[in-house]
């Protein structure tokens, strides 16, 4: 190429380079941008045997909390159950040969079916394999409650419960499983225990013998319908957790064997009916849950005094014990959960029981707040 | 007893089982094939027994080897949609909104941010 096409080129390219710097600037179209959200980022998700909760916060301060009811309920593809599904506008997912409705709907079904049973996707805590595609039809549900993140890589802690003292439950693979999950949706996932999470919220406290408040500290229960989670923490840190694998199901499983009532029937009369204190003998199934609510909590205190007892935690001053989980909403379970302490000789002095603000949400809230202070931490906000 | 040292200590096995293999072993070796008694075989290893440390390894019920890139390479698994799953749904999920202390919550979260995980 001879120097004269050369400098033709070259003087081609530097008209145009002028030509571009010469023009104005583009105005930025806000409308392409992505608009500013609602919501501060970092999002917790506690994913239950029995529900899934996403919370989020609000610039206001306020949580916003997405649930759903993490239950299946299997049904022949038939032209009827096909009708069924479409006119009543239930959310289904059409897997092989078999429709599963999702969430309250398939409660709402299996009720008015009166036959069969609910299955739960997750069984004690973790990942079940009671149906082989468990694993797709939850992430479907998951992906579809918890949406797309804010920004890529936005924080999410999700709730992890702690081993099973009393059965032989690894929570291992179901962490791993989780985690990759979510960075496949675009996330930056990191776990956190259950009860810590709800000491996040709660923030109780250990009063010493001087006087002094200690934030963070005492002991923390989540009660699920899975598992029932336990920490004992100080200054915000773990010392110790463990979880009790008889939690709320194994009370519904339990009334229903003793009743022979449905166990979707037992859920529902648990949820709206039950009350501890002043228990309604005359209904079988009411009665039989008073029962076993006794059993179970005296299981907890049983285990939580062992446990801590056998490990030679203590802790210097008078604790708070905070509690939240669905299966701690029947009225009247606090006064139940303090006289069973009162009765036990706990190794512990206790200064109060407190249950959650919102004990159904606690633990995706403390999720919340633990994935917006990594936020802050990463983004350095002061 | 030095042979049934080295047995107890090369056989990862339950005790009832080191026992019986000590007493074949005993037999070859020794070419015999009248009974040997095995109370007295089994008094003798007891009596080895608590002179011996045996190594945690040995255990079949303790198993020391590392498998977390099999449960990764697993949970991979675990994540793929193999097809034939087609929901009828785009957004599940009631919602609900709860209010909050706004400085409880701001004093909190400077709290964890100075812990690490």
């Amino acid at each position: 190429m001879s120097n004269e096409v050369l400098d033709d080129v070259l003087s081609d390219v530097l008209s145009d380079v002028a030509s571009t710097i010469d023009k104005k600037p583009t105005p930025v179209n806000i409308v392409d941008k992505k608009p500013i959200s609602k919501f501060k980022s970092g999002v917790g998700i506690d994913i239950g045997t029995s529900f899934i909760v996403v919370t989020r916060q609000l610039h206001s301060g306020e949580f916003v909390h997405k649930f759903h009811r993490n239950m299946l309920y299997p049904l022949d593809i038939s032209e009827e159950s096909t009708d069924m599904l479409e006119n009543g506008s239930y959310p289904y997912i059409k897997s092989g040969d078999k429709y599963y409705v999702v969430g309250d709907a398939a409660l709402s079904i299996c009720l008015a079916i009166g036959k069969g049973e609910v299955i739960r996707p997750m069984s004690a805590g973790v990942l079940s394999t009671s149906i082989s595609n468990a694993s797709e039809l939850i992430f479907l549900i998951i992906k579809s409650v918890l949406g797309e993140p804010l920004s890529s890589n936005e924080p999410l802690r999700v709730s992890i419960p702690a081993n099973a003292i009393d059965a032989n439950i690894d929570n291992l693979f179901h962490k791993i499983v989780l985690n990759n999950f979510f960075k496949t949706l675009g996330y930056d996932p990191r776990p956190v225990n259950e009860a810590m999470c709800v000491a996040y919220i709660t923030n109780p406290k250990v009063k010493t013998e001087e006087g002094e408040e200690i934030p963070l500290s005492g002991i923390a229960i989540s009660m699920g319908a899975g598992l029932t989670n336990v920490a004992l923490l100080f200054r915000g840190m773990e010392l110790g957790s463990f979880s009790v694998s008889k939690s709320g199901d194994y009370i519904d499983e339990m009334s229903s064997l003793a009743t022979g009532i449905q166990k979707s029937k037992i859920i529902k009369k648990k949820e709206k009916d039950l009350n501890l204190i002043t228990p309604n003998h005359s209904d079988r199934a009411l009665s039989a849950l008073s029962i076993y609510y006794t059993e179970y909590i005296d299981r907890v205190v049983h285990y939580i005094k062992k446990e801590f007892s056998e490990r030679k935690s203590e802790i210097s001053g008078e604790a708070e014990i905070v509690i939240a989980g669905g299966t701690s909403m029947p009225q009247g379970f606090i006064t139940l959960f303090e006289q069973a302490i009162s009765n036990s000789n706990f190794p512990f002095k206790i200064s109060k029981i407190v249950h959650a603000t919102n004990p159904f949400y606690a633990v995706s809230e403390g999720a919340c707040l633990k994935a917006r202070s990594d936020f802050e931490k990463r983004n350095k906000v002061t | 007893m030095n042979y049934i040292k080295r047995q107890l200590i090369q056989i990862p096995v339950r005790r009832e089982r080191v026992i019986e293999r000590i007493v074949e072993k005993t037999k070859e070796d020794t070419q015999q094939s009248q009974q040997i008694d095995i109370n007295v075989l089994a008094n003798a290893i007891a009596q080895a027994m608590r002179t011996i440390p045996i190594s945690q390894t040995l255990n079949n019920s303790i198993d020391s080897f590392d498998n977390s890139k099999t449960l990764e390479k697993l949970a991979e698994t675990m994540t793929v949609q193999r097809g034939n799953n087609t929901p009828n749904f785009d957004n599940l999920g009631n919602e609900q909104h709860t209010k909050t202390d706004k400085d409880e919550i701001a004093k909190t979260i400077d709290l964890l941010k100075d812990l690490s995980d």
